[in-house]
C-alpha cells in the first residue's frame, strides 16, 4: 500500500505530492515528506510520502510513529522503542543525520530514511 | 573445555602436526624463472602479530624485499594469503588477500576475493604462497599439495577470464581452483585484476604483476588441513554469527546489493558525477536496483561459505529480447557509479556491458572508470587529442575499454591509469586527474563526504574505500560530513583498525555491523581456532601494528608526506549542485596532522625510531 491511498486517520492526512504550497496549510500545520531509499523504499515500495501535522514544530519520533501508522506491515521494522530501528538511518534535507537525542521539524523539511549501512 | 579437533590427522605431517592450530606455520615461495621453491618459516609470533591476510602478506613482502623493486620487475614477488579461519565453518570466511607493490602507485597494494582458491590454497600446507620471477613463455603455476610445477599456457594466452577459466576446469578437474588473469593483465595495464570464479581481486594491479611473469593463471589444490583448538565452540560462535547475518545489518546487501547506495549518494550530492565535476546527477535512477530489476531479469548468488549472498548478477540481455544470448553481470555500486554517472551515462544496457567487458578483460572497474572519465574532460578541455571520446557516449566507453585491454591507440595510455597520464599532459591536467598515490577514487565525493577525504588521503594503497571505512562516519550523526573537523579523525582511525583485523582475520566487510565487538569477538574467534588466549586489545594492537607496516612498507618504498593529499581540484572548487561542500587546503592538512599525531607519527607522518621499535618493524626484513 502506498502512502497516497492511505485512509485518513485522526488529525493527519497523508498528501499528494503535487499541488502542495506552504501558504495553503492551517497555519498552526507541519508538512513533513518523507524519502525512502533502500531497504525501506523496498519495503514500503514508496519513494516519498508527505505527512501533515496539525501543530508544530514537530519531532522526529512522531514522524517515525506516523510511518507506523502509515506502513503498519513496516512499522514494526522500523522503529525499536521509541527509536529507529538499527539498520536504519535518517537524514534531514540532505544536511545532517538524526542522532539519538531530541530532532525538532519545521513545516517543509524532509526526512529521509535509508540503510544505516549505506557503503560498500 | 576446549580441545583439540584434527579434521584429517593423516593429512598433516608430524613437525607441523604440533603447530599453532589453524596454521601451516610456513610459506611457499616458487621462482617462476626456472620453477624452483623454498619452504620459509613462519614464527607463531608473527602469526599471532600479523594474523593472515593483508596482515602476514605486509609481512611477507617486507621481508621477501618487495620495496626495492618495480612492481613488474621479475623479482617483484606477489603473495596469495590465506587466514586462520579459512576453511573453518565461520561465514564469509573463504577469502584469500593479494599482496604485492602495486604497479598504480609503487606502495603497497592488497586486495581481497572469494571462495574456492581459498580453500584449495591453504589446503596446499602453506599459509601463503609468493611468486617471484619471470615465465620464459606463458605460463600456468601449479601447486598441488605443496609441489609446484609449471605448465605451458599457450592454449589459452589471450583468451578472456570466462574462457580462460572454462579451459582450467577442463583441462586439470575439479579439484582444482584458479586465479586468472585476462588480456588486461597479460598487457600489464597498470589497474588489471586477478579473478577467480568471477570474482576479483581488483584494486591495484595484481594482474599486471601476475602478466609480467608470464603467469595465466595460478591453480591450487591439496588434502592438508589444519586443526582447530576447540571446535566445539568454534562451531558454536560459528553458529551464532551466521543467524545475525541474516538481520536486519546485512539486508540491504542481500535484497538489493551494494547498488542500493546509488540513489543515497545521489540525493547526498556525493555521487562522483563527469569526473568529479558534480556531485549529482539527473535520471540516475535509472541505474538504481530497482529500475535494473525491472528491465533485467536478476539473480542472487553467494561467495562459498557465505550467508550474506550480497551478489546481484544481472542478465545482459534485456527482458523483452528473448533472442540475445543470456549472460550475467555482477553489479556493485562501485561499477555503477564508475562506468555511469563518472563517465556522464545513465543508461542501464550500457553500463552492465561495461561492467561484464571490465570483467572479461581483467579491469579494476574503478580505475577503468576514473581514467576514463578523466580523458574525457581532458577531451572536454582541449587537452587529448581524442574528439569521439565524450561524456555521456556509451559506444565511446565501450570502445576505451577495449583500447585499454589491447594497450591499441589511447588506450596505451590510459592503461597507465590517471596519474601518469595526467603527468604526460600537463600540470593542469593533474589538479583533476582523480587519484591519491595514482589509485583512483572511488565512488564517494570527498568534498560532501570529508571523513571519507581524509581516509582517501592517508591511504597506504591510495584513494580507499575498503582499506578506512570513514565513509561510514560521514553517513552518521557523529560529524556533519561537509565540515569535518578533527574530532572526527579518531572515528576516522577507528575505521581503519577495524578494516585492518577484518582485512587479515580475513572476513566480509559486510558483516561489519553483525559484530558485538569486533576485536571482542574475533579475539574469540581466534581463540577457538588458535588457542592463543587472545584479548580484544591484542587484537586491536595487531591492527596498529599491520597499519603501521604497511606505512613502514611505504617509506621504505619512497613515501613523501606530499602524497597525502588529494588532487588540487577537491580543495580548491566547491561542488556544482551544492555550495556547501568545500574543502579547503588548510582544513584537509588539519585533519592529516592531527591523524598522524594520533597515530604516534610526525606531523608529516614519517615514523619515529620508537614506533618502529614498538611494532618491531624491522623483524625479518629482507631476510627471506
Amino acid at each position: 500500500m502506498s502512502a497516497d491511498d492511505a485512509p485518513l486517520r485522526g488529525a493527519w492526512v497523508p498528501l499528494p505530492d503535487e499541488g502542495h504550497r506552504a501558504d495553503q496549510q492551517p497555519s498552526e500545520a507541519t508538512v513533513v515528506t518523507v524519502e525512502f531509499f533502500g531497504i525501506p523504499r523496498q519495503r514500503t515500495q514508496t519513494a516519498s510520502v508527505r505527512l501533515r501535522f496539525d501543530h508544530r514544530p514537530v519531532e522526529f519520533r512522531q514522524v517515525l510513529k506516523r510511518l507506523v501508522d502509515v506502513f503498519p506491515a513496516w512499522g514494526a521494522a522500523c522503529m525499536a522503542g521509541d527509536q529507529l530501528a538499527a539498520g536504519l538511518a535518517a537524514n534531514i534535507d540532505g544536511a545532517r543525520f538524526v542522532g539519538s537525542g531530541p530532532e525538532w521539524l519545521t513545516d517543509g523539511q524532509t526526512v529521509l530514511i535509508l540503510s544505516a549501512d549505506a557503503g560498500g | 573445555m576446549a580441545r583439540s579437533f584434527q579434521v584429517d590427522a593423516t593429512s598433516i605431517s608430524p613437525d607441523r602436526a604440533t603447530h599453532t592450530p589453524g596454521y601451516h606455520g610456513r610459506y611457499l615461495c616458487v621462482d617462476v624463472t626456472d620453477g624452483r621453491s623454498r619452504w620459509v618459516s613462519l614464527s607463531w609470533d608473527v602469526l599471532r602479530q600479523y594474523l593472515g591476510g593483508v596482515g602476514l602478506g605486509t609481512y611477507v613482502m617486507l621481508r621477501e624485499g618487495a620495496v626495492q623493486h618495480d612492481p613488474l620487475a621479475p623479482e617483484a614477488p606477489l603473495a596469495f594469503v590465506f587466514s586462520p579461519l579459512v576453511g573453518s565453518p565461520v561465514t564469509t570466511s573463504a577469502k584469500f588477500a593479494v599482496v604485492c607493490k602495486g604497479p598504480l602507485t609503487d606502495r603497497l597494494n592488497d586486495s581481497l576475493a572469494s571462495s574456492g582458491f581459498a580453500l584449495a590454497g591453504k589446503k596446499c600446507g602453506a599459509d601463503a604462497i609468493v611468486v617471484t620471477g619471470r615465465s620464459s613463455r606463458p605460463s600456468i603455476l601449479i601447486i598441488d599439495n605443496g609441489e609446484a610445477r609449471l605448465e605451458s599456457a599457450e592454449s589459452i594466452w589471450g583468451a578472456e577470464i570466462g574462457q580462460a577459466e572454462a579451459w582450467l576446469r577442463q583441462t586439470y578437474g575439479a579439484d582444482f581452483q584458479f586465479a586468472v588473469i585476462g588480456p588486461a593483465g597479460e598487457r600489464c595495464v597498470r589497474y588489471a585484476t586477478l579473478s577467480h570464479d568471477g570474482r576479483h581481486a581488483g584494486r591495484g594491479g595484481s594482474g599486471a604483476v601476475l602478466g609480467a611473469k608470464n603467469l595465466k593463471a595460478v591453480a591450487v589444490r591439496g588434502q592438508q588441513r589444519c586443526v582447530w583448538h576447540d571446535a566445539t565452540s568454534l562451531v558454536q560462535h560459528a553458529k551464532r554469527l551466521s543467524e545475525k547475518s541474516f538481520g536486519p545489518a546485512t539486508a540491504k546487501y542481500r535484497e538489493l546489493g551494494t547498488a542500493a547506495n546509488l540513489l543515497v549518494l545521489n540525493r547526498l550530492s556525493a555521487l562522483p558525477t563527469r569526473n568529479f565535476q558534480d556531485g549529482r546527477m539527473d535520471q540516475v535512477d535509472r541505474l538504481a536496483p530497482e529500475s535494473l530489476g525491472m528491465t533485467h531479469a536478476r539473480t542472487r548468488a553467494s561467495c562459498v561459505a557465505c550467508t550474506v549472498g550480497c551478489e546481484h548478477i544481472y542478465a545482459l540481455a534485456a527482458k523483452d529480447d528473448p533472442s540475445a544470448p543470456d549472460t550475467g553481470v555482477r553489479v556493485e555500486y562501485e561499477n555503477l557509479f564508475a562506468l555511469g554517472p563518472l563517465c556522464g551515462i545513465v543508461d542501464g544496457d550500457v553500463v552492465l556491458r561495461a561492467s561484464q567487458r571490465c570483467d572479461q578483460l581483467g579491469l579494476d572497474t574503478i580505475s577503468t572508470g576514473g581514467t576514463i572519465a578523466f580523458a574525457m574532460e581532458c577531451v572536454e578541455r582541449g587537452w587529448l587529442d581524442a574528439p569521439w571520446l565524450r561524456f555521456g557516449d556509451g559506444d565511446a566507453l565501450l570502445s576505451a575499454i577495449e583500447c585499454i585491454s589491447n594497450r591499441q591507440g589511447i588506450g596505451d595510455s590510459l592503461a597507465e591509469g590517471s596519474r601518469r597520464l595526467a603527468a604526460r599532459i600537463g600540470p593542469a591536467a593533474e589538479r583533476i586527474a582523480p587519484q591519491v598515490k595514482g589509485l583512483e577514487i572511488p565512488g564517494y565525493e570527498p568534498r560532501a563526504m570529508q571523513t571519507m577525504a581524509l581516509g582517501f588521503a592517508v591511504g597506504t594503497r591510495g584513494a580507499d574505500h575498503n582499506r578506512s571505512g570513514a565513509y561510514e562516519v560521514d553517513l552518521s550523526a557523529q560529524v556533519d560530513r561537509r565540515r569535518v573537523d578533527r574530532r572526527a579523525v579518531p572515528l576516522a582511525i577507528e575505521t581503519e583498525d577495524r578494516a585492518a583485523v577484518m582485512d587479515s582475520l580475513i572476513l566480509c566487510k559486510f558483516l561489519r555491523g553483525v559484530f558485538d565487538d569486533l576485536f571482542e569477538d574475533g579475539a574469540e574467534l581466534l581463540r577457538c581456532v588458535t588457542g592463543w588466549d587472545l584479548s580484544g586489545a591484542e587484537l586491536h594492537d595487531a591492527a596498529r601494528r599491520i597499519i603501521n607496516a604497511k606505512k613502514w612498507f611505504n617509506i621504505q618504498a619512497g613515501w613523501r608526506p606530499q602524497e597525502d593529499t588529494l588532487p588540487d581540484r577537491f580543495l580548491e572548487e566547491s561542488l556544482a549542485t551544492d555550495g556547501e561542500a568545500r574543502l579547503s587546503r588548510a582544513q584537509l592538512a588539519g585533519l592529516i596532522v592531527a591523524y598522524n599525531r594520533a597515530r604516534g607519527w610526525t606531523d608529516e607522518g614519517e615514523l619515529p625510531e620508537a614506533i618502529v621499535q614498538q611494532w618491531k618493524l624491522r623483524d625479518g626484513q629482507n631476510s627471506g
